[in-house]
């Protein structure tokens, strides 16, 4: 079995980034060590932690019961966003009045993209999420 | 009382090719354990002091009441049928290098080793056979048993019935009561949990220890365990505030594995991760399939990852040797027996799975377990 022993430079890329606390950038690192390793068990071990890291960022971020709308000030522009297949569909769902929790089950992405998705909405001031 | 086991081959012992059987012979004089020689028809060519020490028998006594007399049939059989049985079903290979089992004569317990003496050619020309004392490691065994036996009889049952007894009064008479009595059930109940949870680690390792661990093995769903689990560890989680959230993939397939075991392992991992992670913190147990595309082979990953205080890079290389303890804080939640890590490697690799853990510290950590899905044909 192929694994990430042979190629130890790459985990400690990805730890450099985790010790910046760069953790978006190090689970997308880790993923990307994926497609070359992809059943050794410390990268796998990486991203789920980073994925409970971050998620339980984001969970701090985004209140389940806070309900997410367009930032008015970008409306206009939406039409011009380059936005990939799930973000567009996250996108069309959010209206003002459905909640972070609602928006989770509806979207059927998962709660972890679809609380990454909001939050590089957020980031990138598509949405508000002011109450 | 023969017992056939531990019948394994190993490495051929290092004597020069060339040797005469009599230079067997002569070798095994100068041997302090109980030895024979035998020619490659078990014809016996001499024993030494050490073997006429031992059973008060000399060469002419064992000649005279035959050695499988000496041996008793079942025995002699355990010894010859494996070189025999080779010999037979392919005369171009060779007998095995060394066969080991089991002798037990006037109270004391050998393991016989027999080594396959070649020629040149690598053909068979005679055997030893070495006799090592046993007996004071089969005492040890039974040291353990017992002591087994004690703690589940003399500990573990009293323990549960007092525990039991506990949860009646706390229910019955716990919301009359003011707040500091409360304390003193749920403390009591919290201790007597802890003295359970060591005396079953103790138990686990003296059953690994003696490599007397039995999986019962069955088609075990992913999501059935772990639900289970997660159910179990919900009231602790619920006291200290910490989320539990799952992450299953749909349509997860069955693994052969013991359930209790597994659930055992899942507990383990998911105590750990609450105890350590602060109030408000996540816990999470991730589940889905891993497929090698070089070999298709398909495997079940579970993990359970915190965003708890995570693990110092120098103390994550000895977290599963026994009694180490996950991190340093001594508060009363925290306290454990430092063998719980230890159990669940030994669980996992039971069921041909792997076992990692990586950690941020001051961030979190994962424990991961990979085991093989299809596993029936060497269960």
């Amino acid at each position: 079995m192929k694994t990430v022993e042979q190629a130890p430079e790459l985990v400690a890329e990805g730890e450099s980034l985790l010790n910046e606390e760069r953790f978006e950038e190090a689970m997308n690192h880790f993923r990307h060590c994926l497609e070359q390793y992809p059943t050794d068990l410390k990268i796998l071990s990486y991203i789920n932690l980073l994925e409970t890291v971050l998620l339980h960022r984001y969970l701090g971020r985004f209140p389940l019961q806070l309900n997410p709308r367009i930032n008015p000030e970008i409306s206009d522009r939406l039409t011009q966003l380059n936005l990939q297949s799930h973000e567009g569909y996250l996108l069309t769902q959010i209206d003002g009045r459905t909640s972070v929790k609602s928006l989770i089950y509806i979207c059927g992405l998962g709660k972890f993209l679809t609380l990454r998705t909001l939050n590089t909405f957020l980031d990138d001031n598509i949405i508000v999420i002011a109450p | 009382m023969t017992d056939r086991k531990h019948l394994v081959e190993t490495q051929p012992i290092g004597f020069p090719a060339d040797l005469s059987m009599q230079s067997y012979v002569s070798f095994i004089r100068n041997i302090s354990l109980p030895a024979m020689v035998f020619d490659e028809r078990f014809t016996l060519l001499g024993i030494n002091g050490s073997f006429q020490k031992v059973f008060q028998l000399t060469h002419a006594d064992i000649q005279a009441r035959s050695v499988q007399g000496f041996f008793g049939l079942a025995t002699w059989d355990q010894l010859r049928l494996p070189v025999e049985e080779t010999a037979q079903s392919n005369p171009a290979i060779t007998s095995p290098s060394q066969l080991e089992t089991e002798f037990e004569r006037n109270g004391k317990f050998f393991k016989l080793t027999l080594t396959t003496i070649k020629n040149p050619q690598s053909k068979t020309v005679g055997f030893l056979l070495f006799f090592i004392d046993m007996t004071r490691e089969k005492m040890l065994e039974q040291v353990r048993a017992d002591f087994t036996s004690m703690i589940v009889h003399d500990l573990r049952s009293p323990l549960t019935a007092v525990m039991g007894n506990l949860e009646l009064l706390s229910a019955e008479f716990g919301e009359s009561s003011n707040p500091e009595t409360l304390e003193l059930f749920q403390d009591s109940l919290d201790q007597s949990q802890r003295l359970l949870n060591l005396i079953n680690d103790l138990l686990d390792i003296s059953k690994i220890e003696s490599g007397k661990f039995d999986l019962n093995r069955e088609w075990v769903t992913p999501h059935e365990v772990i639900s289970y689990s997660v159910r179990s560890m919900e009231p602790l989680a619920n006291r200290v505030n910490v989320t539990v959230e799952l992450s299953l993939e749909p349509d997860l397939p069955p693994i052969y594995a013991d359930k209790d075991k597994l659930i055992q392992v899942l507990i383990n991992l998911l105590s750990n991760a609450i105890k350590f992670t602060p109030a408000n913190g996540l816990v999470q147990i991730h589940c889905r399939k891993i497929v090698d595309p070089a070999t298709t082979t398909t495997r079940l990953l579970i993990s359970v990852s915190d965003t708890g205080e995570g693990i110092k890079p120098d103390h994550l290389d000895k977290l599963f040797e026994k009694y180490q303890q996950v991190g340093k804080k001594k508060t009363r939640l925290v306290k454990g027996t430092g063998l719980g890590l230890f159990i669940v490697r030994e669980l996992v690799e039971a069921h041909h799975g792997n076992v990692a853990v990586v950690s941020h510290y001051g961030h979190g950590s994962c424990f991961s377990l990979l085991f093989p899905i299809t596993e029936s044909s060497t269960a």
